[in-house]
């Protein structure tokens, strides 16, 4: 019964970044109603960017998280500018398609770049773990929760109390009455999928240094983002943090079972999900 | 043995039939080199595949992504048939093509019940069960190292004749009937009242639904349709490869079968079919670029998805001056 | 022929239905007419069976429809159309028509494997969706996508596709919104027509000239309740139901 609070510590961590990237998901549906399957692709390349900008460039940690932020979300303004402006509008089969395939190029071009060997982050802080309330830990794994808890708070105040927070969230729920109202919509959807765009690669650049940096890693959190999605409900920013820290808890204590099991846990989950709540035909209109 | 009715395209269609037939059967004669017969193998293998997820992804609109895993449960079953009790093809193409059906009808009432993201997701994920399932049951399924020795038949006529299909050209030409078969079944059925109900399910679902056609028994019917029929590619497979492992689960084999559908055309069945002839020998043509290969076919993907989402055989009906999806009459192929 | 106990359904709180109750018979038009926010598409959702009520029963040709799927109600023969059009996009009318007449036709997998059903199928569809489409005035947009017909045109489409499936009893959901006068008086001669012909039919409609002039009988309702039900004439007098219309009257 002991392990239980350090299971629970080691599922948060992880689950804020599943948190983090599920909330860029759900801002680019919720907004923008297009799936995007290359969002996890953000998260690896945050962190191969943080790579690159602390062993390659020789950067400090601090100044190459904020690069590769900051890097990552001008691709995001890129991609948000050509290619998922095509796809506004399209069909759910198109986007999908869409940007599964850009998914696949994403994680392949970052293969070829720099090679299918994980690497790692040099971590800023001091070597060695903290114990308190017995719990044992990193003072990286503590900045992930820190920087988690940051911004759900920056998020909730300016949802709540900007203008722009409070346009983002009338476009939510009511896209054509938005732009009659003079909301600059192109603005918004491009400012929205720069910073889930950002939040994921923070999270690509914490995790990457807490744990190591992969290509494949970018596929894996897609299909994390839409599992914590699918749980949590699309709809929601509250949504996809709290589904996402509950996955990552639950992959946690799934470990006990097996070390093989983490991922399977997931995948169970939505199964139940859809045995217990299915969005029928009818589910639909009810 | 492909009937072909209705007035419009019938006529050129038929006259180009015979001398691609003729091809197709002296095919082994015409290519020297043994290392294109197995790729023309391969090749009618995707070709089922291809097809098969037309008739979800074209015909009903559903974005099954998880499709591989019907091919992979084919080929495994053939294998552990094959292995443990000495079944032959002619058996394990049937049971594998049952087994992967009876899996998609268990998903079926588990996953038609939702649709969109969801949808996607569910098949996505039961992919990779089936990955991890092949990857840890290591009792039966020797996990990560495979079951290699799948043999392929010999066929003995009157006890006269034998044929070993272990020969690459006998086995070209087993592939060559299997394939066609296959084809033309879900060529059939694609364009039977069936097909309809399954082209009504993806134009408008409530409507179809009001209009008196049951939309889950008919997603139902393509899902498990198309499985039994991706089982049997995976039968086919497995015998000629002689090796099964847990890769077969691997989304690119469901990636490849996509960017056939949409190549060639998705909601056709004749799309599907030239989507994997070229996108078998493409990849051969880049043989150069290997190391690229995932990047170039991706871009592919996603400029196809974008720009040309009705593939060659809308760009084709585009020159004709005829939209296919719009006339729909029955007998197009 | 059709019909309505005590049919009651909220959502989020809010009584939609409470208690409606009243019977459409195969002979009649009737109207189901009321205030915007009366709960009429919801009625429909529930006797088609796209909702379910939380009380009452739907009852039809002496069958209990309440809870059945929607594709079991139209084989029964109670078909609906949509109040915002729905249409098969991709398909051309003709085709979308055929698709209409395979109602309560089932085609079971082992057919495609005998030579010619599939061609005698086509033809029947084919031969049924030409006369419905004669009826219905389209015949001459037969190969145009559905996407590209006009508005009134696609209005006209749906009831088509209703027919098509061989109705006892249709439900029409605001067939006449957005038609010009013209168009709804030949709609509602068709509606007349179609009445004559053996069909019973149940009108959702704001077009109270249309209403008066086609109805055997109407029934108004107001905040989910039924508050009158009769011959037009009679409604026309009922002071409730000119008062649920805001003291405007109801003029034919």
């Amino acid at each position: 019964m002991d392990f239980i609070p350090q299971y629970l510590f080691n599922g948060l961590v992880v689950g804020s970044s599943y948190a983090l990237i599920a909330v860029g998901l759900t801002a680019i549906f919720g907004l923008m109603q297009i799936a995007n399957f290359a969002h996890g692709q953000f998260y690896m390349l945050g962190a191969f960017m943080a790579y690159w900008f602390t062993r390659v460039i020789g950067l400090n940690f601090w100044p190459a998280a904020a690069a590769s932020v900051f890097a990552v979300m001008l691709l995001g303004i890129l991609l948000e500018r050509t290619l998922f402006r095509l796809l506004r509008g399209a069909s759910l089969s198109s986007s999908v398609l869409a940007t599964i395939a850009l998914s696949i190029f994403l994680e392949n071009l970052a293969l070829h770049v720099w090679g299918p060997r994980p690497q790692k982050i040099p971590s800023p802080f001091e070597p060695g773990g903290i114990e308190a309330l017995g719990i044992f830990t990193t003072p990286d794994r503590l900045l992930m929760l820190g920087i988690t808890a940051a911004v759900v708070v920056c998020l909730h105040g300016a949802l709540h109390y900007t203008t722009t927070g409070k346009a983002v969230r009338a476009t939510f729920q009511q896209r054509e009455a938005a732009a009659l109202v003079g909301i600059d919509i192109d603005k918004l959807y491009t400012l929205t999928f720069a910073i889930g765009a950002g939040l994921a690669a923070l999270a690509g650049v914490i995790l990457g240094m807490i744990f190591v940096v992969q290509p494949s890693m970018g596929g894996v959190a897609t299909l994390k983002a839409f599992i914590v999605v699918t749980l949590g409900g699309i709809s929601s920013f509250a949504g996809g943090i709290f589904g996402g820290l509950l996955l990552g808890i639950a992959e946690s204590f799934g470990t006990i079972i097996a070390p093989s099991f983490k991922d399977a846990v997931g995948f169970v989950l939505v199964l139940m999900i859809l045995l217990y709540k299915p969005d029928g035909l009818f589910g639909k209109w009810s | 043995m492909v009937v072909m009715i209705g007035p419009r395209r019938s006529a050129g269609i038929r006259w180009a039939m015979l001398p691609l037939a003729a091809i197709l059967l002296i095919l082994p004669c015409l290519v020297g080199i043994d290392y294109y017969l197995h790729v023309a193998i391969v090749c009618l293998v995707f070709v089922i595949l291809a097809v098969s997820l037309d008739l979800l992804v074209g015909y009903c609109g559903l974005l099954s992504l998880g499709h591989t895993a019907f091919f992979a449960f084919g080929a495994y079953a053939a294998a552990l048939l094959y292995l443990h009790l000495g079944a032959p093809l002619w058996i394990t193409l049937f049971a594998s093509g049952v087994f992967a059906a009876l899996i998609a009808w268990l998903l079926g009432l588990l996953v038609l019940g939702v649709r969109g993201h969801r949808f996607v997701i569910t098949t996505i994920i039961f992919a990779e069960i089936g990955r991890l399932i092949a990857y840890n049951w290591t009792d039966v399924t020797h996990g990560q190292v495979g079951l290699p020795g799948i043999r392929p038949p010999v066929l003995s006529i009157l006890g006269v004749l034998e044929i070993d299909f272990a020969s690459r050209a006998a086995y070209y030409y087993l592939a060559l009937a299997i394939t066609t078969v296959c084809v033309a079944a879900m060529w059939r059925i694609a364009h039977s009242p069936i097909g309809w109900r399954m082209v009504a399910l993806r134009e408008n679902e409530r409507l179809t639904e009001a209009s008196g056609i049951d939309t889950r028994g008919i997603a139902t019917i393509a899902f498990v349709l198309s499985a039994f029929f991706a089982g049997v590619a995976g039968s086919l497979y497995a015998h000629y490869t002689g090796f099964v492992s847990p890769d077969l689960f691997y989304f690119t084999y469901t990636t490849t079968m996509l960017i056939m559908v949409f190549l060639g055309g998705k909601g056709t069945i004749v799309g599907p079919v030239v989507g994997a002839v070229l996108f078998t020998i493409l990849p051969e043509a880049l043989r150069v670029a290997a190391d690229f290969r995932l990047m170039i076919f991706s871009a592919m993907l996603l400029v196809l998805v974008v720009f040309a989402p009705e593939g060659l055989a809308g760009l084709f009906n585009r020159f004709t001056g005829r939209s296919r999806k719009l006339t729909m009459r029955p007998g197009d192929a | 022929m059709l019909e309505i106990d005590s049919i009651a359904v909220s959502f989020g709180g809010v009584r939609a239905l409470r208690g409606v109750s009243f019977s459409a018979m195969a002979k009649d038009i009737t109207s189901v007419v009321g205030p915007n926010g009366a709960g009429k598409t919801t009625l429909f959702n529930i006797i088609t069976g796209f909702q379910c009520p939380e009380a009452g029963r739907v009852t039809f040709d002496g069958r209990p429809v309440t809870g059945w799927r929607p594709n079991r109600i139209a084989v029964a023969g109670l078909v609906r159309t949509f109040q915002k059009t729905e249409v098969f996009g991709g398909l051309t009318v003709a085709r979308a028509v055929e698709i209409g007449t395979i109602c309560g036709r089932p085609f079971p997998l082992w057919r495609t494997l005998v030579l010619g059903e599939t061609q005698r199928a086509r033809d029947e569809a084919e031969r049924e969706a030409a006369v419905v489409l004669a009826r219905c005035g389209l015949s001459d947009r037969a190969d145009q996508p559905c996407a590209a017909l006009s508005y009134g045109e696609q209005r006209l489409l749906e009831l088509a596709l209703a027919l098509a499936a061989r109705p006892r009893m249709v439900l029409l959901d605001e067939p006449a919104s957005g038609l010009n006068p013209t168009e709804a008086r030949e709609l509602g001669d068709l509606i007349g027509r179609v009445r004559d012909g053996g069909i019973g039919i149940v009108l959702i409609e704001h077009n109270m000239q249309l209403v008066m002039r086609v109805s055997d009988r109407i029934v108004v309702l107001h905040h989910g309740e039924k508050i009158a039900e009769g011959k037009p004439d009679a409604i026309q007098k009922d002071l409730r139901v000119i008062d649920a219309y805001l003291g405007g009257g109801i003029r034919a």
